[in-house]
């Protein structure tokens, strides 16, 4: 059964306007966004259904959608949208808003940001090969992109012995205060 | 204070290596003085800003604050670096009690206000169409190219300056100066799908496609890009979209400051040519080669030209003064230098007399 939850949707808003400063109810549903959106194919609701499911208060489907997990943030809805609405920034902070709630979330793309904050976290700056081995066993596919390991080799692409930078130990610090900062409350 | 500082960013440190070693030489031959952010970290892009937004700007902060100790302004070459930290400094300066928040997660405070610079902003701002074109020494005019500026060069205007989010022109205005022959095309701005390239395959793979299909059609042979993530999207990956669509393509993809970089005479070593996965090598040769018989026919042309307008100028000369009542002379006409001049005044004649 779906639940309206028009309560959370007000709430939702109003952080959008404060963080975002977007207004969901701005929306008119004239389906640029979607029509626009180049990674839309992958998802479960187009953007302009998301928009309209955060205006009626289906907020555990869309925080639970694929479309909020696939959505490759290149704007091309925000530059398009009639109503400047900043629809980009809006999932961009959904995306978040499910990280802070700890919601079961669809498709690998939580767990790719996952293993690379904690990579940075650990060394300051991006170990990129240790970043991919780990979350290719983190999403269980252990030979992902294995095609591409031996050109990066030859070519010189990758650091073999991984460093810490010296704001490394900073780094983490922020890291671990931001997240315990995020924690959703309420 | 004063000066620019330079954030290579993680990508540039060994998968785009090429990409950060051809932007200081060029920035070095332009004479763009710059110096590296003392310690600088990761900026967190992609995935911090679809996190949290507080760290997010907390790992944008800390660079700031380092480069604050060395300038005012920070140029990152990679657009998504560049658009955290822009995003970051735009917030912090409009926002006062935003800044405190943010420096309560840094263990030193950042009190500063460095600008933030796209690559292409400080390579036209603090140099100019002008000194790049000066500096040319080697001629690219065979080297057809789309430059691609993806998605985070162009949008949204409000961050990056272009005037056009659909139609941004930077890029196309430096390869213009550096002398390469710049396609018109309609995918500039088209996303490759570079943020979930890993975890969502097939978007990479069909976004990736029409990029490469799109610049064959517009009759490039190179892609011009300026983004680690786009480089690597198309060039590493092309054996992947291949793979996926049982397509054949073999299409270099250049850093726009490769191009530059050729143009200014630096060699395919010194650009770091051979890290590319589809090697641009062959194709720069040939494009150099073509360029320099172009050159030759072009000067050849020229030069027939010239000789016959030198003929007719003659010819023009000869009718003049003959219309001035003077008596033919064919000592004066002996300036004339070749046959097809007293054929021509034949022919006058024959004329004169009809009339």
């Amino acid at each position: 059964m779906i639940r309206y939850d028009s309560e959370g949707a007000a709430q939702l808003r109003d952080r959008m306007l404060s963080r975002v400063k977007a207004d969901v109810a701005a929306c008119y549903q004239c389906g640029n966004c979607s029509a626009g959106c180049p990674a839309a194919f992958t998802f479960d609701y187009a953007p302009n259904q998301i928009m309209r499911m955060l205006q009626v208060g289906m907020l555990d489907e869309v925080l639970a959608s694929s479309a909020v997990q696939l959505c490759v943030q290149c704007l091309t809805c925000t530059s398009r949208c009639p109503r400047n609405i900043d629809i980009a920034g809006i999932f961009e902070d959904l995306k978040t808003v499910a990280v802070a709630k700890d919601v079961r979330v669809p498709e690998d793309a939580a767990t790719f940001n996952r293993v690379f904050l904690e990579n940075v976290a650990k060394y300051g700056r991006l170990t990129e090969a240790m970043m991919l081995l780990r979350y290719n066993l983190m999403s269980k596919h252990p030979l992902n992109d294995a095609e591409l390991g031996i050109p990066m080799l030859t070519k010189g692409k990758v650091e073999v012995l991984p460093k810490k930078a010296a704001g490394a130990d900073e780094v983490g610090r922020i890291y671990r205060k931001s997240l315990e900062k995020a924690r959703w409350e309420g | 204070m004063g000066r620019l500082t330079y954030y290579p960013g993680c990508s540039l440190r060994h998968s785009a290596a090429e990409f950060d070693i051809s932007t200081r030489l060029v920035l070095h031959k332009l004479g763009v003085d710059f110096v590296e952010v003392p310690d600088w970290t990761c900026c967190g892009s992609s995935p911090a800003h679809m996190t949290d937004h507080l760290l997010a700007q907390g790992l944008a902060a800390r660079n700031l604050r380092q480069a604050a100790t060395v300038g005012d302004e920070m140029v990152a070459p990679c657009p998504s670096c560049y658009q955290r930290q822009k995003d970051a400094e735009l917030e912090i300066e409009e926002d006062p009690g935003f800044r405190q928040t943010v420096n309560e997660v840094l263990d030193l405070p950042y009190e500063g206000s460095v600008r933030v610079l796209t690559l292409p902003e400080v390579l036209l701002e603090k140099s100019g169409v002008e000194a790049i074109r000066r500096r040319v020494t080697t001629d690219l005019v065979k080297l057809r190219v789309v430059p691609y500026y993806g998605c985070l060069l162009g949008r949204p205007s409000s961050l990056t300056g272009e005037a056009d989010e659909e139609q941004p022109t930077s890029m196309d205005r430096l390869l213009e100066a550096a002398g390469a022959t710049v396609q018109r095309w309609n995918y500039k701005t088209e996303c490759c799908g570079a943020s979930v390239g890993m975890p969502k395959a097939e978007i990479h793979r069909r976004l990736s496609r029409k990029v490469l299909d799109q610049a064959l059609e517009a009759g490039a042979d190179a892609v011009a890009v300026a983004c680690p993530l786009c480089h690597q999207n198309l060039d590493l990956r092309q054996v992947q979209i291949n793979a996926a669509f049982g397509s054949s393509y073999s299409v270099p993809i250049l850093y726009v400051t490769q191009v530059l970089g050729l143009a200014f005479g630096y060699s395919d070593e010194e650009m770091l040519l051979h890290k590319h996965a589809v090697d641009p090598r062959p194709l720069v040769a040939k494009a150099i080669k073509e360029a320099v018989a172009f050159r030759e026919e072009e000067a050849r042309l020229a030069s027939e030209h010239e000789a016959r307008q030198k003929m007719k100028e003659a010819a023009k000369q000869d009718r003049a003064r003959r219309r001035a009542g003077r008596v033919p002379s064919t000592e004066e006409g002996g300036a004339a230098p070749e046959e097809a001049v007293p054929a021509t005044s034949a022919h006058d004649r024959e004329e004169e007399a009809a009339g």
